[in-house]
Order: structure tokens, then C-alpha cells, then sequence
């Protein structure tokens, strides 16, 4: 059991340490409002996070880089409608769907035409990128109805956001564990050709993966602009980065197979724990990118050679 | 492998087709001199995308190399501003410094055996960062003339910028095409196992190609600084994509094998002329993004089936 979590156990120290660290300089880090703004950030990087970690584990080159797009054009959208009068649960069942259905174009293409989904979420990204500047104009959309912020309605001082992320986090944590649909992921990961042999549809798993990972990209951008009374159309800039980050830190292999959704769940807290904290360690916010990409380097390096000092017994280049 | 021949000559005729429907769109597009001033801004685009082909010729990937031209950018501009550095001996310690990036990434995937799609995915976002740190996010500006006079001045009214672009892509098609370090990259990225036990120093070539790239990002920080008067941290940002595009359209595989600095540069001309066309005609730069995210997957997915249907032809026979 001491093995197996290792690596959680290791990220709650190192997050309970960096908390320490910034309540010594700054006594209000460890205050309620602090570490409620803190949860609710982390919840809607969470189911980010999540869906980039099952398209990661589906194997090498893969990797979903328009999630911040997805979660863009799901925000903007979303509010779109909210301002024309639909009614809530038609935003919500609107911003699951765009997203879900963004991540299967995605996905089709990727298994159709065997590209590696990061080039594949490289050029989407772009196209959707310029696609929603183009619909919005680069304008922010305001005035929206009341109902608009429901994700903001505190339960035990908490933000429905934060329990709806969390909530959904953990559900997944059970789901992935236990679900056959999702042990698919692993098995193409871990040794692709394998997974042929034993009746996978190794192209079916990766176009599920990336529906699911715009699936959640899409509902988190709802879930995260609907906290706030206006919705900019760059909502969701520099998220791609982090949300791999968070997943590699959570110990994500970036080779595919291996992951854990209890771990992204603390890489996602970790990371947004650090750009807050850097804040109150008084670093100049400039410098929050560099710390972040340093991170993301060293996160992805140290996974790799882990991984290759495993195989080396078996396979030596 | 595919049949290069024949896409240089599909391309070609793509160039000739958006060559008459550009001239259709704006009149100003068949002002040679004109049309010269605008594609001198695809010179840095055109410098990048000569070392990214040798890189996806091998099965690499630089995806970096943008937050390596911002960062030899910055600290050209700090050399020279706060080091008090001759501007030119600035603009070489930005092509050195760039190198020695580039030489980074090539430690992290030939020493490290980091696959490039992550390796330079981390530093991607490191360089970027650092860039960004160094200067708290402002940009450097009031260069001397003499050396603004690089990005604006021109040679028989062909701009400086365009010429060192041509000389740069003679030399490395005739590096790839004729010499034995040009068959090593082709026999790296078709069977690297292979070239290792006939004795391709594949590190060697890897290591030396990577540092190539960082050199010429140095090389395209310099030529973009001169042109748009000023060092910034966001400097191309984002431009990776089309380098990448301009590549992949020239007909490099993105899985390795294939591709010649002829087709890229073809590839950059009708990127550039398609972009240029659009400026001139008064579209947005949104729309343009669309559309190169657009021929960027919609290119790939052309070629891989000119590729297949050659090898099921070969079969046949």
C-alpha cells in the first residue's frame, strides 16, 4: 500500500509545504477566503486536467493541445445563449455538447487519418483560436442574466463550482478505476500492438478519448465563466500548458499507460497553489510563466527518464 | 516514403493558383515591389522553416523554436541596452545564445532520449517563460538605424531579409540534398534502429541539427527585432503552428522520412502569399488563422493519401 501511493503521498507534502511556506512570509495564505478561491480554480482545472490525462495516457503523441480553445469557444457560447434567454439547463446541456462534439472532430480526424492527435489539436487549436476572435470580435460578453452565475451560489462556503468539479473528480477517480471502457485506455498506452491482439479498436479509444477530453474542456469552460459576471473571448489562453503540467505532475506518464485521476486531481491543486503562492512569496507575476515552464520542463524530463530506466533491462538503445 | 517529386510539382501549381486568385482579390497584389514588402515579413517564417524540415525529416519536432527566437531576441536587446554591447556583436551573441538553446534541446532528445514532441514541448514553455521573466514582460526598443536598416532596407528592391533567406535555403538544399549528412537524416527518420547499427552517428546528426535550428532562431530574432523596431518576450509567439504548416505543406511527413528544402520553401511562398493576398484585401489576421490551421491538418491529410496510394500501387506490382 506504501508504494502504491507514493507519488499522492509525496504531492500532499509538497503542497502542504508550499502552503507553509507562504503562510510564514504572508499570514493570509491559510485564510478561508484564500484557500476557497484557491479550491474553486483548481476545480475547473480539474476536469481539464482529467480529460487531457485520458487522452496522455492513450499513448505516445498523443496529447490534446486545443483544450483551451474548446473551453474558449464553450464559455463564450454558453453566455451567448444565457443572454439570448435560454434557460440554464439548456446552456449547460449546450456547453457539454459543443465540447463533446468539438473533441469528435478531433477525434476523427486523428484516427482517421492515424496523425498524432498533437498535431492534429495543434492545428484546432489555432483555427478554433482565430474562429472564436472572429465570432466574438475580440469583445467581452456582459450583462448577462443573474441566472448566468448559479455556479457561484456558496454551498458551506464553498462555490457550486468547486463542489460540482470535485464531485465530478472524484466520481472519475471510481469510474476510471473500475470501468472496463476505460481500462481500454490503459491497454492501448502500455503496448498498442498488444492491445490489437486482444480485440482492441486502438483508433475507437483514442476518438473516445478525445471526445471526452472536449467533453470536459467544454463543460469546465461553462463551469468557470459562469463564476463571473462577464465572459472575455480569451478566457481560456494559456491553459493547454498547465492542464499537461498538472496531469504530468500527477503522474501522468507523457509515454502513455500510466495515471491516475487522484493524482491529477493534486497536480492540478498543486499548480494553481504555486501561481497563487508566488504571488504572496512577492515574486514579480512576469516571472509566474518562467516557474510554470521550468515545472512543465523538469516535470516531463524526470518522467521520462523514470520511465526509461525502467525499460532499460528490457530494451537497450 | 512519398513521391517528393510530385508533390513539388502540385505544389508549384498551387502557388501559381493563389498567385491569379490573390491578383483577382486586391490589385495591389501585382505591385511586385509591394507584394516584396509585404513578404518580406515571412522571411523569419521562411529561416525557421529550413531547420524544422531537417528536424521532421529525422522524426523530430522543434516546437520551441519560437520561444527560442523571443528569447535570443531579449537578450540581444539587453546585451545591447544594458551591457552597452556594439549592436552587431549583440545580434551575434543572440545567434550564439539562440545555438546554445537549440543545443539544449538537442542534449534533452539525442543524450536523454526524451522523444523532441515533449522535449521541446518543456522548453517551448521554459524558453518562453524566461523570456518573459528576464524583462517583466516589456519589450526593448530604440535600436540604432544602421541596424533597423537589416528588416526595412532592400537590394534592387529586393528586401535584405528576403536575400539572406534565399542563401540560407540554397545552402541547406544542397546540405540536404547532396551531401551524406543530408541521407543520414533521411535514413535516421526511416529506420532509426537501422542507422545506428550501419553506423550513422545519429547523435552526432541529431545533437548538430537541433543546434542548427536554435541558430537560425537566433538568426530569425535578429532579422524580426530590425524589422518591427523592438526586442519583445511575445515576440512570434504562437508562430510555432506555422512554421510547422509551412513544413508539413511542403510535403515533410510528420512522422519522419520525408521532405526537401525545396518544397518547404514553396510551402512558405504560398503561406506567405495567401497571408500577404489576405492583408492586402483588407481581411482580418483572425480569419487568416483559421485558414492556415485549415491547410495545416487538411495538407496532412492530403498526403497521407498521396502516400498510400503509392504503396498500394507498389503492391500491385
Amino acid at each position: 500500500m506504501k508504494i502504491k501511493f507514493g507519488r499522492e503521498l509525496i504531492l500532499l507534502a509538497v503542497i502542504i509545504g508550499i502552503a507553509a511556506s507562504a503562510q510564514a512570509v504572508n499570514p493570509n495564505f491559510v485564510s478561508f477566503r484564500n484557500i476557497s478561491s484557491l479550491l474553486g480554480n483548481t476545480a475547473v482545472m480539474v476536469l481539464v486536467v482529467m480529460g487531457e490525462s485520458l487522452v496522455i495516457i492513450n499513448g505516445f503523441g498523443n496529447a490534446d493541445l486545443s483544450v483551451s480553445s474548446i473551453y474558449t469557444v464553450s464559455a463564450v457560447t454558453s453566455a451567448q445563449l444565457a443572454l439570448a434567454g435560454f434557460p440554464m439547463f439548456l446552456v449547460i446541456l449546450w456547453s457539454i455538447g459543443i465540447g463533446m462534439a468539438l473533441g469528435a472532430v478531433n477525434g476523427f480526424i486523428t484516427a482517421k487519418f492515424n496523425i498524432p492527435s498533437l498535431i492534429t489539436t495543434l492545428g484546432t487549436m489555432i483555427a478554433l483560436e482565430g474562429a472564436i476572435l472572429w465570432w466574438t470580435k475580440g469583445m467581452w460578453i456582459s450583462n448577462l442574466p443573474n441566472s448566468w452565475q448559479m455556479m457561484n451560489h456558496k454551498i458551506a462556503g464553498l462555490s457550486l463550482a468547486t463542489w460540482v468539479g470535485f464531485g465530478v473528480g472524484t466520481l472519475m477517480i471510481f469510474v476510471v478505476r473500475s470501468v472496463p471502457f476505460f481500462r481500454k485506455f490503459y491497454a492501448c498506452g502500455t503496448n498498442a500492438e498488444a492491445a490489437v491482439f486482444a480485440g482492441i479498436n486502438v483508433k475507437k479509444t483514442i476518438f473516445y478519448a478525445l471526445t471526452l477530453s472536449g467533453m470536459f474542456s467544454g463543460f469546465s469552460g461553462f463551469l468557470s465563466a459562469s463564476r463571473f459576471f462577464m465572459v472575455s473571448s480569451n478566457i481560456g489562453s494559456n491553459l493547454t500548458l498547465p492542464a499537461v503540467a498538472a496531469a504530468v505532475i500527477g503522474g501522468t506518464s507523457i509515454l502513455g499507460g500510466r495515471g491516475k485521476m487522484e493524482g491529477n486531481i493534486l497536480g492540478a491543486l498543486l499548480l494553481t497553489e504555486i501561481s497563487s503562492a508566488t504571488i504572496f512569496w512577492g515574486i514579480n507575476a512576469a516571472w509566474s510563466e518562467a516557474i510554470e515552464g521550468l515545472i512543465i520542463l523538469i516535470a516531463i524530463v524526470s518522467d521520462v527518464l523514470r520511465e526509461n530506466r525502467r525499460k532499460r533491462g528490457v530494451l537497450k538503445v | 516514403m512519398r513521391d517528393i517529386k510530385k508533390i513539388e510539382f502540385v505544389l508549384l501549381g498551387i502557388l501559381v493558383a493563389v498567385f491569379i486568385m490573390m491578383s483577382f482579390l486586391s490589385k495591389a497584389f501585382l505591385n511586385i515591389p509591394t507584394l516584396l514588402q509585404v513578404m518580406q515579413e515571412s522571411a523569419e517564417l521562411g529561416i525557421m522553416a529550413i531547420p524544422m524540415t531537417m528536424i521532421m525529416i529525422t522524426g523530430g519536432i522543434d516546437l520551441s523554436i519560437t520561444s527560442n527566437l523571443a528569447l535570443s531576441g531579449i537578450m540581444m536587446g539587453l546585451s545591447w541596452k544594458f551591457l552597452g554591447l556594439n549592436i552587431w556583436v549583440a545580434a551575434l551573441l543572440a545567434i550564439i545564445l539562440g545555438g546554445v538553446a537549440g543545443l539544449f534541446n538537442g542534449f534533452l532528445v539525442a543524450k536523454l532520449r526524451i522523444p523532441a514532441l515533449l522535449s521541446t514541448l518543456g522548453t517551448w514553455a521554459a524558453y518562453a517563460g524566461l523570456a518573459m521573466g528576464i524583462v517583466s514582460g516589456r519589450s526593448i526598443t530604440g535600436f540604432p538605424q544602421s541596424f533597423l536598416n537589416l528588416g526595412e532596407g532592400s537590394f534592387a528592391s529586393i528586401p535584405y531579409s528576403l536575400l539572406i533567406w534565399a542563401f540560407i535555403a540554397i545552402i541547406f538544399y544542397v546540405i540536404v540534398a547532396k551531401t551524406s549528412f543530408g541521407r543520414y537524416l533521411f535514413a535516421i527518420g526511416n529506420n532509426e534502429m537501422g542507422s545506428i547499427y550501419s553506423g550513422v552517428p545519429v547523435k552526432k546528426v541529431e545533437i548538430t541539427i537541433y543546434t542548427v535550428a536554435g541558430l537560425l532562431a537566433g538568426l530569425a530574432a535578429v532579422i524580426y527585432a530590425s524589422r518591427t523596431a523592438s526586442a519583445a518576450p511575445t515576440a512570434y509567439s504562437g508562430g510555432v503552428l506555422n512554421v510547422i504548416a509551412a513544413s508539413v505543406l511542403g510535403g515533410t511527413d510528420v512522422k519522419g522520412g520525408s521532405g526537401t528544402i525545396l518544397g518547404t520553401v514553396l510551402g512558405v511562398l504560398i503561406i506567405s502569399l495567401i497571408s500577404s493576398g489576405l492583408t492586402l484585401a483588407n481581411i482580418q489576421s483572425t480569419i487568416q488563422e483559421v485558414i492556415i490551421g485549415t491547410i495545416l491538418v487538411s495538407s496532412i491529410i492530403f498526403y497521407e493519401y498521396i502516400g498510400k496510394k503509392k504503396n498500394v500501387k507498389e503492391l500491385q506490382k
